[in-house]
């Protein structure tokens, strides 16, 4: 053991001599000294995928890959968002200017969008045209005025949360559905934010912590 | 075969030893016997409810059962304050009570298997503890040290000791050859015990309080001072209430050892305190609880300097030479050394290094009434074995038991 | 909204499989007087004597064998009878495996009526789990800790949970100070949650000082507990620096109808009194591919687990990218769980 180490040393030694690479490899082999992560890295690698029913399953969500990842950044699944609209195509209501409907006198116009309240980066810096272009109003636009299908939302988010974003499509953010296996699936911005409202709110932790709470609840 | 019948005939005359006696002896076994009855109803409980009926839980998953267990091994191991001037320095003087400081360590190893046993969660598995039927986990465990090392102490303890008396037994001398091997080994082997005990404790990371390498040392001086304490204690009352011959000369040298243990015990109390408060750590918060209490939690804070009081004035009485040679203030002073270190090798010991928790919880511990009951009744059953066993090496001893090939049995 | 949809659909259970065997086709006349009888009749003849230390083996061989047990005591007598003197898993051939699981599963038919699966599926190759905790994204919201205690069947009546939530005041991560009894709505203003468990890891203490090779790490870096085999002498608690440890103190129990019936050997089957128990990743989850129930439940995604063998999983990424720190790094103890920051 020892003189097998001390040969491991020696050839390491002759190898950084020589300027060559790979010396990385025989110090790997003497993992004690080296972090776990280290160890991980010269551990041989797999991307284990699944069997087809988590492809149902992304059936049901009408999952679609996320477009426009950096170079080297893995794939992944994200849930349709045109799916989850309720009223889709908007232009079945929004198939006149905003200034016409304005003026129509028509009794739900006032009922329209009554629940959205813009509560996001203050009204100096947005407002609905931000998003919503006003002459097609069943895409997106870009802060370049340009349009975007509801379900690449995520590209829209990401122009001003660039880190978030960043982070999103790495991985440390946004919360994964499916398994830890590939196909990779995780939320949309939107899945779990209101784009009109995107902080979230405070609310009631769903148990006691401990033991020790509800007995001292019971006294 | 010849010696088939006398090991036979042995062990007869053995129990009838041990079966008769005065009426005080009576008595005493009686109250011994009832204290392990209720201790076994205790027992019976916990196993059908479960540990619940304790005083511990995930916060403080070891209490009062391993602190008595590791203040047992000290008392098992200080037999070899007996056994090395006997049978290694050839001391004459200590001939008499070597076998009372051996039968100390039968019923002392009794007792710390004992202890663990009951501390278990499922008994009925313990058999997956012995090698080849279960699996052991030899030499990573600790544990599995302990439980080799006790096992076979108490091994050593009871054949060196059997052997001598069978010779006494039958009127011989017993053969250098055949014991003394063993009685070597038994010297390294006590301090192994306590050495292996300590490191159960020392060498878990997890719980600084314990992760000192001076918890070793310190044990071996603390077991060093009580054992002998509670020797000295029985040598005084055998001396007192039987015929028995036991020279003024062995109590006044193990009331030496006892005094010199006791010292190194408190320069060690003081280093480790030094340490501890000098420039305290995140690590010094078991002490501090042990010491003075965290957040208004501060159960154990009378229980330590009652130890530390009695464990510092036994001290001073034992290092004065009027005290020590006076045999009725020895008595005094071993008996407050002795309870001074049971409170502070127990509880003091092994609660602290729970507290606070991983995450800085600080819960409290108290027994409860289960394991007060199984504690007393194991304590009962160490003074039954320890005084069944004194009494047949002594009756052997003083020469009023011998074989007799032709005597008619009844 | 949606997200609520997507919870509430995947939270309902598969259908249950119906799959009764014929010869346990019993079961199913079993009504719950007779179940109940049939428990009490259970702890009488064979459980207590199972449980009364040296006394277990004579007792149970006394009604395997007697002629007046009725037939349904006598084989339940039997199969625990030969639990109890199985093997280690670690021993046990892959027929053996078999064996105990249709032993445990028979038990629990003729206990309550219905059935498990149970599963002995081993580490997949190549694969290590690593977890990563994002204490900005982190709510207190507790939902990993339910959904924790219901996929593995912990103890309801001393609300046994493996997760802790520390909140942690802003400034500071201490522990000693942090609280984790909150009672409050979440997150409160000027401080932060942090997850705690077991953390899986790679040189664990635990293990090397359990006596009897009852807690082991697996290939695949999941350390899980032989609840069969443990003695419970808790010095594995002792040894643990991150409280990843629980012990049965009394007889757990979980109501017949929360059960979680998809089960491992390792993982989420139903303990006993007397035995120690963990987090295990959600062993009977995660060998499947499926994310373990905390990361399933935290609405948040503050939760991060994967392979970290695998360069292109998500917690590699996490590693790569983000800061990360372990607790406790100097007990080199290399847990396999990471926290981090936004
Ligand atoms: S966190 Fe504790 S229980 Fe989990 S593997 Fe590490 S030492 Fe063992
Ligand atoms: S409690 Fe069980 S798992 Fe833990 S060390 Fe003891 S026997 Fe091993």
């Amino acid at each position: 053991m020892y003189r097998h180490s001390v040969y491991l040393h020696s050839v390491a030694l002759w190898v950084l001599l020589a300027g060559m690479l790979g010396c990385a490899r025989h110090e790997a082999e003497h993992a004690g000294a080296h972090s776990l992560l280290h160890h991980i890295q010269q551990l041989p690698v797999d991307t284990i995928a699944y069997d087809s029913s988590l492809y149902h399953f992304l059936d049901s969500l009408a999952a679609i890959e996320v477009a426009g990842l950096p170079q080297g950044v893995p794939s992944f699944y994200t849930p349709r968002r045109l799916h989850q609209l309720n009223s889709y195509p908007c232009s079945n209501c929004h198939d006149r200017p905003l200034s016409q409907l304005r003026k129509e006198k028509s009794p739900d116009k006032k009922k329209a969008h009554w629940d959205i309240l813009l509560q996001h980066a203050g009204e100096h810096i947005m407002d609905c045209n931000t998003c919503h272009p006003t002459q097609d109003l069943d895409q997106l636009q870009t802060l370049k005025a340009r349009p975007l299908p509801y379900d690449m939302s995520y590209q829209l988010c990401g122009q001003c949360h660039t880190s978030q974003y960043k982070d999103w499509q790495g991985g440390a953010h946004g919360k994964a559905l499916g398994g830890w296996v590939t196909p990779s699936l995780r939320q949309t911005c939107v899945g779990c934010h209101n784009p009109h409202k995107p902080a979230l709110e405070k609310r009631w932790p769903s148990r006691l912590n401990t033991v020790k709470l509800i007995n001292q609840s019971l006294e | 075969m010849k010696n088939l019948k006398i090991f036979f005939r042995f062990v007869r005359d053995s129990l009838d030893v041990a079966t008769q006696g005065t009426r005080a002896y009576h008595v005493w076994m009686a109250v011994l016997t009832f204290l392990m009855l209720l201790a076994a109803f205790a027992y019976a409980v916990q196993i059908e409810n479960g540990l619940i009926v304790t005083g511990m839980s995930d916060r403080i998953s070891w209490g009062l059962y391993i602190s008595n267990f590791t203040f047992l091994v000290g008392v098992a191991a200080a037999a070899v304050m007996l056994v090395l001037p006997t049978y290694v320095l050839k001391d004459v003087d200590f001939k008499q009570a070597v076998l009372v400081g051996e039968g100390l360590a039968v019923a002392a190893l009794l007792m710390c298997l004992a202890f663990v046993v009951v501390d278990l969660g499922g008994p009925a598995r313990a058999w997956h503890l012995i090698p080849g039927l279960g699996l052991f986990n030899w030499p990573s465990s600790m544990l599995a040290w302990d439980v080799i090392v006790l096992n076979g102490y108490l091994f050593l303890n009871i054949t060196i000791p059997l052997y001598i008396l069978i010779r006494h037994y039958q009127g011989k001398e017993p053969i250098d050859k055949v014991y003394i091997p063993g009685v070597f080994i038994s010297v390294f082997w006590a301090v192994g015990i306590h050495m292996v005990t300590a490191f159960l404790y020392a060498g878990l990371p997890a719980r600084p309080f314990w992760n000192s390498s001076l918890l070793g040392p310190r044990f071996l001086a603390s077991a060093f001072a009580a054992g002998p304490a509670l020797i000295i204690l029985i040598l005084i009352y055998i001396r007192k209430f039987s015929s028995f011959p036991i020279g003024e000369t062995v109590v006044r040298k193990l009331a030496l050892v006892a005094t010199v243990a006791a010292q190194v015990n408190i320069i060690m109390l003081i280093s480790e305190l030094f340490k501890e408060f000098y420039a305290p750590t995140h690590h010094s918060q078991s002490a501090f609880y042990l010491f003075f209490g965290l957040e208004g939690h501060d159960s154990l804070v009378p229980w330590i300097w009652t130890a530390i009081s009695l464990n510092l004035l036994a001290t001073t009485m034992l290092t004065l030479h009027f005290v020590r040679n006076n045999f009725k203030t020895l008595a005094l002073a071993c008996a407050l050394l002795f309870l001074g270190i049971w409170i502070e090798k127990g509880m003091g010991l092994i609660i602290p290094g729970f507290v606070p928790g991983p995450w800085g919880e600080i819960a409290e511990y108290t027994p409860s009434w289960v394991e007060i009951a199984v504690t007393i009744g194991i304590w009962a059953m160490g003074a039954f074995i320890f005084t069944a066993l004194v009494k047949v090496a002594l009756a052997i001893e003083s020469g009023t038991l011998r074989y007799q090939p032709n005597k008619h049995t009844a | 909204m949606f997200l609520k949809k997507l919870f509430s659909k995947k939270s309902t259970p598969a259908p249950q499989q119906q799959t009764c065997k014929a010869e346990s086709c019993s079961c199913t006349q079993q009504n719950g007087y007779e179940a109940t009888m049939q428990k009490s009749m259970d702890r009488r003849t064979a459980f207590r004597q199972l449980t009364t230390g040296l006394l277990a083996g004579a007792g149970l061989l006394q009604t395997a064998c007697s002629i007046t047990a009725d037939s349904e005591s006598r084989e339940k007598a039997q199969l625990k009878w030969e639990e109890f003197f199985k093997k280690n898993y670690r021993l046990m051939t892959d027929e053996e495996k078999q064996q105990t699981v249709d032993r445990l599963t028979r038990m629990y038919e003729l206990r309550t009526g219905k059935h498990i699966n149970m599963d002995t599926k081993g580490p997949v190759q190549s694969v290590l789990y690593g977890y990563a905790f994002n204490i900005s994204k982190c709510r207190g919201y507790m939902d990993c800790v339910n959904a924790c205690v219901q996929e593995n069947n912990q103890d309801r009546d001393t609300q046994m949970q493996y997760i802790r939530i520390h909140e942690h005041k802003n400034g500071q991560i201490n522990f000693e100070q942090a609280e984790d009894d909150f009672f409050h709505e979440v997150p409160a203003t000027g401080h932060f949650y942090m997850g705690t468990q077991c953390y899986h890891c790679e040189n664990p203490p635990c293990v090397d000082v359990c006596p009897v090779k009852a807690t082991w790490k697996e290939e695949d870096g999941i350390v899980v507990v032989d609840y069969d085999w443990c003695i419970g002498c808790r010095y594995c608690m002792a040894a643990c620096p991150y409280d990843g440890r629980r012990f049965n103190w009394k007889e757990p129990h979980v109501p017949e109808e929360e059960v979680n019936k998809d089960q491992h050997y390792l993982g989420n089957r139903l303990r006993k009194q007397g035995v120690m128990e963990k987090c295990t990743f959600c062993i009977q989850r995660t060998r499947k591919g499926k994310n373990p129930a905390c990361v399933e439940a935290c609405p948040t995604g503050a939760r991060i687990f994967g392979n970290l063998l695998d360069p292109n999983s998500q917690i590699r990424w996490v590693l790569a990218n983000k800061k990360v720190f372990r607790l406790k790094e100097d007990l080199g103890t290399e847990p396999k769980f990471w926290y981090f920051m936004d």
